[in-house]
């Protein structure tokens, strides 16, 4: 099979199965629209309206949280059950790309659904719509590329639920602190030119995490 | 007779000059800072050392993956512990001067808090080595983390606080060490404080080394 198509079964696989075991898409559904709504209950004090920069918080850490419930299983299968199959009939570059890939949807996916939540509850404070999807993507990537490798290593260390959040939080705080000042900007409005320096530093950023996962994948994989 | 390192006396030396020089040295008499300069020489070298430490550690981590030489991975490992009681030291110094100078503990400033990052990461990759049991596994994974995380690392610490302000020298619109400049001769005793506590890091580190090693074989032998 060529690489290309290894990456398509690769992927279309994963995203067959999350869409197979309804219970587990259920249940991230279930997870961002009760938190979305929880943050409505916090925060929605009298009938004062909330501050865009709380708003940007709250979005942020919904996405944040419900990333690490979409990566707690995602290696398992590969790790566990079904490695040796794994291991003889696709190279680690293509399951890391094909792991890269599943997640970004994913994230992607829950970030959109969050958006729009957020904004029935509290209404839309995003004042550059184009600016803000930019940062929802590229936020979506840099979480997806912090949290594959590791979410590999914490299954490959077989204590996948104490070791994911301890390992993954530090490291996504830079991936967070760029996505939240580039999306202050989309939030006010303000001109292209400012946020020049956080896109691209947080596009770097992607593109080290994401090389980094490609080199460092291989060695975790063969044991 | 036992032989004498030439850098580890170069460490001796070196430390009690800046001891002596810390405390009975003449320093500029600024406006808040007053007498809290000399913090200069304990403070600040102690997150050169630091960052050199762990320059160290994943160097070593780099070694283990391209050879497999279990020695690299016990090195990786005891450079981290030293790096982080360096870190901690810095931590303890730094927030200790600024509630003399900033007026807090903790002022929110950026580099404190990707200090704080910084220990979160290599606490996790303790806690990491500390869940594997084989040493094999344990020395490749934990490599593989400590390898990511390093250049996330690094923009946490040298690249996002100049794009935001900070209240330390060299930051949004902070002057650099132009401060100190005006005494030249600080620096005469600045410089020779990194050498000293750098190589004083090493020679802690050498130790633990040495003592992992010989324990291992003790180990080997008695079982």
């Amino acid at each position: 099979m060529s690489d290309l198509s290894q990456l398509s079964a690769l992927l279309s696989k994963d995203l067959r199965t999350e869409f197979r075991q309804r219970v587990l898409t259920a249940a991230l559904l279930l997870f961002v629209g009760s938190a979305c709504f929880s943050a409505y209950q916090v925060f929605f004090v009298g009938k004062a309206r909330v501050n865009p920069l709380v708003w940007n918080s709250i979005f942020w850490l919904i996405i944040l949280f419900s990333s690490f419930q979409v990566v707690g299983r995602s290696f398992q299968a590969e790790m566990e059950q079904r490695f040796w199959h794994y291991f003889y009939i696709v190279s680690p570059e293509i399951l890391i790309i094909s792991k890269l890939l599943y997640h970004f949807l994913m994230f992607s996916i829950t970030a959109w659904l969050t958006w729009f939540l957020l904004s029935v509850f509290f209404r839309n404070p995003v004042q550059d719509l184009a600016l803000f999807s930019i940062a929802l993507e590229l936020g979506s990537l840099g979480l997806a590329a912090g949290l594959t490798l590791v979410s590999a290593i914490s299954a490959k260390a077989g204590k996948n639920s104490t070791l994911l959040p301890v390992l993954g939080f530090p490291l996504l705080i830079p991936t967070l602190l760029l996505v939240i000042r580039l999306s202050i900007t989309a939030l006010d409005g303000l001109d292209w030119s400012v946020a020049y320096k956080n896109m691209l530093t947080l596009a770097g950023l992607d593109a080290i995490m994401i090389a980094l996962s490609l080199i460092l994948f291989p060695y975790l994989w063969r044991s | 007779m036992t032989k004498i390192s030439w850098w580890k006396l170069l460490s001796v030396l070196l430390l009690f000059y800046t001891v002596w020089m810390g405390f009975m040295g003449k320093v500029p008499h600024l406006p808040i800072l007053n007498e809290t300069v000399r913090n200069l020489y304990f403070h600040v070298p102690m997150w050169f050392g630091m960052v050199l430490i762990f320059t160290a550690s994943v160097w070593h981590s780099i070694q283990y993956l391209r050879t497999g030489n279990l020695e690299n991975d016990i090195k990786a490992g005891s450079f981290v512990e030293v790096g982080l009681i360096f870190g901690l030291l810095g931590m303890v110094t730094g927030s200790l001067w600024a509630r003399y100078t900033w007026g807090e503990f903790w002022s929110n400033d950026p580099k404190q808090n990707a200090s704080a990052v910084g220990m979160m990461i290599y606490l996790g990759y303790s806690i990491l080595r500390g869940s594997i049991s084989s040493e094999k596994e344990r020395a490749r994974i934990a490599s593989v983390y400590s390898i990511f995380a390093f250049p996330i690392l690094i923009a946490l610490i040298f690249i996002l606080p100049r794009l935001t302000d900070s209240l330390h020298p060299g930051n949004g619109g902070n002057p650099g060490f132009n401060p100190y400049d005006q005494a030249k001769h600080m620096r005469q005793v600045f410089y020779p404080a990194i050498i000293g506590w750098t190589l004083l890091g090493y020679w802690m580190a050498n130790l633990l080394v040495r003592y992992k090693i010989v324990k291992q074989k003790f180990l080997l032998k008695s079982a």
